[in-house]
C-alpha cells in the first residue's frame, strides 16, 4: 500500500530514512549537540543531503529528566518545524511528541507525521492526526508512563503484545479518522523492554510485517544494543547496522536512525538481498 | 527468401530479470528495440538466429519491448540476428584482453557496413569464438545465402563494457 505521510506519499516498495533531530539539551546520543536552534537546523540540512525523506524533530529525550511542560516543548518545536517546513519543502517533517497539545500546534506549523513514541499516552494524539490529516505512528511501550524506564516488566510474548496494542491503536486511529494509508506500527525497541525483548521483537519483527501495517523501527544506539555488544553509546554502529539489516529483511519500511548514509546502504542491501529492490547498477557477467 | 534482417547482440542485461535502478545498457536498450520494433513492422512472423545461450530469451525480450506479438517461424522473411563482437578488448573485459580482439571486430564491422552477403560469409567464425564473440557463424552462414545489394544503417556500435555490440539493419535494395 502506498504510505501517505502529509503532504508526501512513497509507494510500497520504498523504504525510508527517518534522521532524529534533537531540539534537546541531554539526548543520549548527541547529548545536546543540536540543542540550538541553528545547529538542528544545521544537523537538517546535512541529513537532508543525504537523502533522507522524514527528520524527526523531539523536544523533550525520552529519558528520565527535568520535567519539560508542553509550553516548552511547543518553544522548542514548534517554529523549528515552520522553518524547516519553508527551508524543505520536500522532506517529510515528523514529530516525537506524547501531547495532543503540542501535536497540534506543530500541525498548524506544517508537520506531516505524529511520533506518538509513548504509545498513546495522550488519547487525543490520535484525533488531532485526524484532524489535520497527517500521519501517526503508534508504539507498544507495555503500558509504561513516558519517561520513565522499564524495571521487572514481563510479557507472556512480547511481540504478541506488541502486535495487540500497536494493532489496536491503529484501528482506534483508523476508527478516529486517520488515513488508513497513514498509519505506522513501530514495536518500540527498549520502550517497556528490557534487552532480552528488544532482542525478541527484532528476531520476530516479520509478524509484526504480516499484520499488514507498514512498520517503522527506531534501533539507532539504543541500550539494547550496547548490552548485547558491551559497547558504550560512541560504539553502537555496528550492532546497530546489524540489528537493521534484520529488520529490513523482515519487511520494516521506515528506519528512525541518527546515522543516515550508513542506515540507507544497509537497508538497500537487505531489500535487494529480499529482491524487494534491484541492485543500482548490475553489469558483471551479463555484458 | 530474406528480405530484410537486424543484426542485435544477445545481451543478458537486456533481459526483464536482471533489471537495475539505472540501466547499464540504456543506449544499447533503446537502439535495439527501435530497429527491432522497424524491422518487424507489418511482419506476421519473424525468424530468430545465432548461437548463444541467450539468443531466444532476449530475442524474445526485445521482440515484447518492440510491441511484436506475431508467430517465431524460422522461414520468415524478417530475421532477428543475435551476434556481437569480441569480448576480450581490454584489461576489464569480461575475457579479458586478446590483442586480437580490435583487428578481428574491425573486420566485423566492415562486413556489417558493407551489404555484401559475401563480407559476411567471409569471417572467420573460429577466431570469433576465441574471442568471445558470438553469432559469427551464424552470420557467416547467412551471408552466403544473400545475393544482391542490400541497405545496410548501423545505428549503434560501441564496447562500453568491453564487448563490442552492434545495431545494424541490412533491407533488400
Amino acid at each position: 500500500m502506498t504510505l501517505r505521510l502529509g503532504r508526501h506519499s512513497f509507494d510500497d516498495d520504498r523504504t525510508l530514512m527517518m534522521a532524529i533531530v534533537n531540539r534537546t539539551p541531554d539526548s543520549f546520543f548527541d547529548r545536546g549537540a543540536t540543542w540550538a536552534e541553528d545547529s538542528a537546523f544545521e544537523r537538517v540540512q546535512q541529513v537532508v543531503a543525504e537523502g533522507a525523506e522524514i527528520v524527526d524533530i523531539g523536544g523533550i529525550k525520552a529519558a528520565p529528566g527535568a520535567e519539560i511542560d508542553a509550553d516548552e516543548e511547543k518553544r522548542r518545536v514548534v517554529g523549528f518545524v515552520e522553518r524547516v517546513r519553508s527551508a524543505f519543502p520536500d522532506v517529510v517533517i515528523s514529530v516525537d511528541t506524547w501531547r495532543s497539545e503540542v501535536a497540534r500546534a506543530v500541525c498548524e506549523a506544517g508537520a506531516d507525521l505524529l511520533n506518538d513514541a509513548w504509545g498513546g499516552a495522550d488519547p487525543a494524539l490520535a484525533a488531532v492526526a485526524a484532524e489535520f490529516d497527517v500521519a501517526l505512528v503508534c508504539t507498544h511501550t507495555g503500558g509504561i508512563t513516558p519517561r520513565t524506564r522499564p524495571h521487572r516488566i514481563e510479557y507472556d510474548d512480547v511481540m504478541a503484545d506488541a502486535i495487540a496494542s500497536t494493532v489496536a491503536e491503529a484501528e482506534r486511529a483508523l476508527s478516529l479518522g486517520v488515513a488508513r494509508e497513514s498509519i505506522l506500527i513501530d514495536p518500540a525497541h527498549d520502550f517497556g523492554k528490557n534487552t532480552f525483548h528488544s532482542l525478541e521483537v527484532t528476531r520476530r519483527l516479520g509478524e509484526m510485517v504480516d499484520t499488514g501495517w507498514p512498520v517503522l523501527v527506531s534501533l539507532s544506539n539504543k541500550d539494547f544494543v550496547g548490552e548485547t555488544l558491551d559497547r558504550p553509546v560512541g560504539e553502537r554502529l555496528l550492532g546497530t547496522l546489524a540489528a537493521t539489516a534484520v529488520a529490513a529483511t523482515a519487511g520494516a519500511r521506515v528506519f528512525r536512525v541518527h546515522q543516515v548514509p550508513e542506515t540507507r546502504q544497509v537497508v538497500d542491501m537487505a531489500w535487494t538481498i529480499a529482491g524487494r529492490r534491484p541492485p543500482a547498477r548490475a553489469i558483471r557477467g551479463l555484458a | 527468401m530474406i528480405r530484410r534482417f537486424v543484426v542485435v547482440p544477445p545481451v543478458p542485461a537486456l533481459l526483464p530479470r536482471y533489471t537495475s535502478l539505472e540501466d547499464p545498457v540504456a543506449e544499447l536498450r533503446v537502439s535495439a528495440v527501435a530497429a527491432v520494433r522497424a524491422i518487424v513492422a507489418g511482419a506476421e512472423s519473424v525468424a530468430v538466429v545465432g548461437d548463444d545461450p541467450f539468443v531466444d530469451a532476449v530475442a524474445r525480450a526485445l521482440l515484447d519491448a518492440a510491441g511484436f506479438t506475431g508467430r517465431l517461424d524460422m522461414d520468415a522473411e524478417v530475421v532477428l540476428v543475435m551476434a556481437n563482437g569480441s569480448a576480450k578488448r581490454g584489461e576489464k573485459a569480461p575475457g579479458h584482453f586478446d590483442e586480437r580482439a580490435l583487428e578481428f571486430d574491425d573486420s566485423v564491422d566492415l562486413a556489417l557496413r558493407s551489404g555484401d552477403g559475401a563480407r559476411l560469409a567471409a569471417l572467420d567464425a573460429t577466431l570469433g569464438a576465441d574471442l568471445w564473440a558470438s553469432g559469427i557463424k551464424t552470420l557467416t552462414a547467412l551471408g552466403e545465402t544473400l545475393d544482391g545489394r542490400w541497405q545496410v544503417s548501423v545505428p549503434y556500435a560501441d564496447a562500453p563494457h568491453g564487448v563490442l555490440w552492434w545495431v545494424a539493419a541490412w533491407l533488400r535494395a
